[in-house]
């Protein structure tokens, strides 16, 4: 250790950065997130659609792309502050892009199922875009859970999906690296939803950040430190703190079905997926596919998104993996800058195909 | 009075260490006090190096004590949240307030005040029978009484499971800050901390017997939580308020209804395209 002069002396300096901090925190105002043009063109009970507005000086070309994003958590994380932006970065591209916002499920929601949300929901948002575009078919980016969903929805509804992107998304639920899924498989979840009604949100949240206990409750508070003395980049941090702890409460039968049919019974692999009595296998997906993973992620590992390229019908699959974590793909700086690109190139290679 | 960096001593870093309880920062008071303290003038002479190092080490325990004792808080929050599911959390694993002072009238809610810790009189008591007109009311309280100490019982084989992580943490830290010239500043010792912590914690974690104890764990929360749902059942109706279970029932008539319809409006529409079908020349 260097002398304690310079200790105190380093200590004495981190404190008053983060005294500075506090202060730009109190001069931030309210925290605003999602700042993309956007307006409404479905809704249904919770649920809003949202169409992004094309960027003046860019005409928006070819099929339009619609975001599913998880049920858990909030989806403006693809959106969170214009700098990191996956959805400005995809304006930019020139993609024609839409959203689905869950909204916040409440009692009255609790039986809604698998079904309700890939079926319904899903579905009705499809038609809603292709009725707006007047296109024949959609193109789906299923993030993390909303992935899971979109793949059975391509699986079951292939005359209306061209091209399927996933991103941070499982298929195999059983590998061994997968912590949550390990911890998942121990809780009689029949008994948890018969109790619970709606999974509480802030339950679920608080299971995700127990995976990495210290660096998610502790450090994360540490390296702000480092940037109290920046405005703008508190606010950031503001941003992200509100994305984290804002945790819809999880549909009492989706929760029971996903579980038990994905952690628990791992149909994807397995087989046996039924959706409204229609079976669903991956192997129907003929439907060219981008499945995007993260290195480093903890929620979603590699190795869960990996299986799709042999269980997947398609023979047109390209696989890309980002040196980031879960979330870090949403709002890291590849997320406004090299993966809608690379987005954007693959639907375009692949724009002039039925 | 000014600052007077010179008197700052190293044992107040274990206050900056306590800040980062972020459940601790709901207070104006506990959020900025950490802060301004270290800074006020001192009186007595600070400690010999010796003594500041252990008064540092000391500081981290505490935080990794907290830490822990923030995941038992966890716990018996849930209890409580989801029994009202109207508690805050604010910005982590914050402090909700007691089950007294959520539901006063509730005659359940003693059960939860200290429920990590077995009371001496269950045993006896559940082994008593239940009789005459309160018989019942007798028999919830019993069962409610074992789903308790089921609880009890895996909350500690859950803590358990943290008994080498405690022990790991402690020893090697210690050996940080008995070696020389491994830590640069206050940050890089910090980091190390969590760093510790992190991968003890993930050895904890990543075994299998932790999944089976943690789910053991969640579904005797979620046993007791159930019960306690039934008793509920039961004062509603005594106080003539529709029960949890009516209100679902309800919920998932409508919910069949809105499926119907939108099954009707499919098939109304596919007519629809039939009729249109039909009517071109």
């Amino acid at each position: 250790m260097n002398t304690q002069q310079e200790l105190l002396q380093n200590s004495i300096e981190f404190q008053t950065r983060i005294q500075k901090g506090f202060k730009v925190m109190s001069e931030l105002g309210e925290i605003r997130v999602g700042l993309s043009a956007k307006t409404p063109i479905y809704n249904e009970n919770k649920l809003v659609l949202y169409r992004y507005l094309p960027l003046p000086e860019i005409e928006p070309i070819g099929t339009p792309l619609i975001i599913v994003y998880a049920l858990v958590n909030r989806p403006y994380i693809v959106d969170l502050y214009p700098q990191r932006s996956l959805v400005q970065g995809l304006l930019n591209q020139g993609l024609d892009v839409y959203l689905i916002d869950w909204g916040y499920p409440t009692s009255g929601d609790r039986y809604l199922d698998l079904t309700d949300y890939v079926d319904g929901y899903i579905n009705r948002c499809v038609d809603a875009v292709l009725n707006e575009t007047g296109c024949s078919k959609a193109n789906l980016l299923g993030i993390c859970q909303g992935g899971s969903m979109s793949l059975c929805y391509s699986a079951l509804y292939p005359e209306k999906v061209k091209n399927l992107i996933t991103m941070v998304t499982p298929v195999d639920f059983h590998t061994p690296d997968n912590l949550l899924s390990n911890w998942f498989r121990e809780i009689d979840v029949d008994l948890l939803v018969d109790t619970m009604g709606n999974v509480s949100g802030v339950l679920l949240n608080s299971i995700f950040l127990s995976l990495k206990p210290f660096q998610l409750g502790i450090e994360k508070y540490l390296d702000f430190a480092k940037i109290a003395d920046q405005p703008e980049k508190v606010e950031n941090f503001m941003r992200m703190e509100k994305w984290i702890f804002d945790s819809p409460d999880q549909a009492g039968e989706m929760f029971r079905t996903f579980l038990k049919t994905f952690f628990h019974e791992n149909r994807f692999v397995r087989g046996g997926l039924k959706i409204q009595d229609r079976v669903v296998r991956l192997r129907d997906l003929r439907q060219p596919l981008l499945n995007i993973m993260a290195k480093h992620d903890h929620l979603v590992p590699p190795a869960a998104s990996k299986p799709l390229k042999y269980l997947a019908g398609s023979n047109d699959y390209t696989e890309l993996v980002y040196d980031t974590g879960h979330i870090g793909i949403y709002v890291s700086s590849k997320a406004g800058g090299d993966i809608p690109i690379q987005i954007s190139d693959w639907l375009s290679s692949r724009e002039t195909a039925n | 009075m000014g600052h007077e960096p010179d008197s700052f001593n190293i044992c107040e870093l274990g206050e900056l260490l306590m800040m980062f309880q972020p459940w601790a920062m709901t207070d104006p008071a506990n959020l900025l006090n950490p802060w301004v303290q270290p800074f006020a003038p001192k009186q007595a002479a600070p400690p010999s190096p010796h003594q500041q190092i252990l008064n540092l080490f000391e500081a981290f325990q505490s935080l990794q004590e907290s830490y822990l004792k923030q995941g038992s808080d966890f716990i018996n929050q849930q209890q409580i949240g989801d029994l009202t599911r109207s508690f805050a959390l604010n910005p982590v694993f914050a402090a909700v307030p007691s089950i007294n002072n959520l539901m006063p009238n509730n005659p359940v809610s003693n059960i939860f005040s200290g429920w990590q810790t077995q009371p001496s009189w269950s045993a006896q008591t559940t082994q008593l029978p239940a009789l005459g007109i309160t018989r019942e009311f007798q028999e919830d309280q019993n069962k409610l009484i074992k789903l308790h100490e089921h609880l009890v019982l895996a909350f500690g084989e859950y803590m358990q499971l943290f008994r080498p992580f405690s022990q790991n943490v402690s020893e090697k830290f210690s050996k940080i800050l008995s070696g020389s010239g491994s830590v640069q500043n206050f940050d890089e010792l910090c980091r190390k901390w969590i760093n510790i912590c992190e991968f003890e914690f993930q050895k904890v974690a990543t075994a299998p017997e932790y999944s089976h104890t943690f789910g053991k764990l969640i579904n005797s929360s979620v046993q007791l939580q159930n019960h306690v749902n039934r008793m509920q059942e039961k004062f509603s109706q005594l106080q003539g308020q529709p029960s949890r279970s009516e209100l679902d029932e309800l919920h998932q008539k409508n919910s069949q209804a809105n499926a119907e319809m939108k099954k009707m409006q499919q098939e109304i529409e596919q007519l629809k395209q039939v009729v249109e079908q039909l009517q071109k020349p």
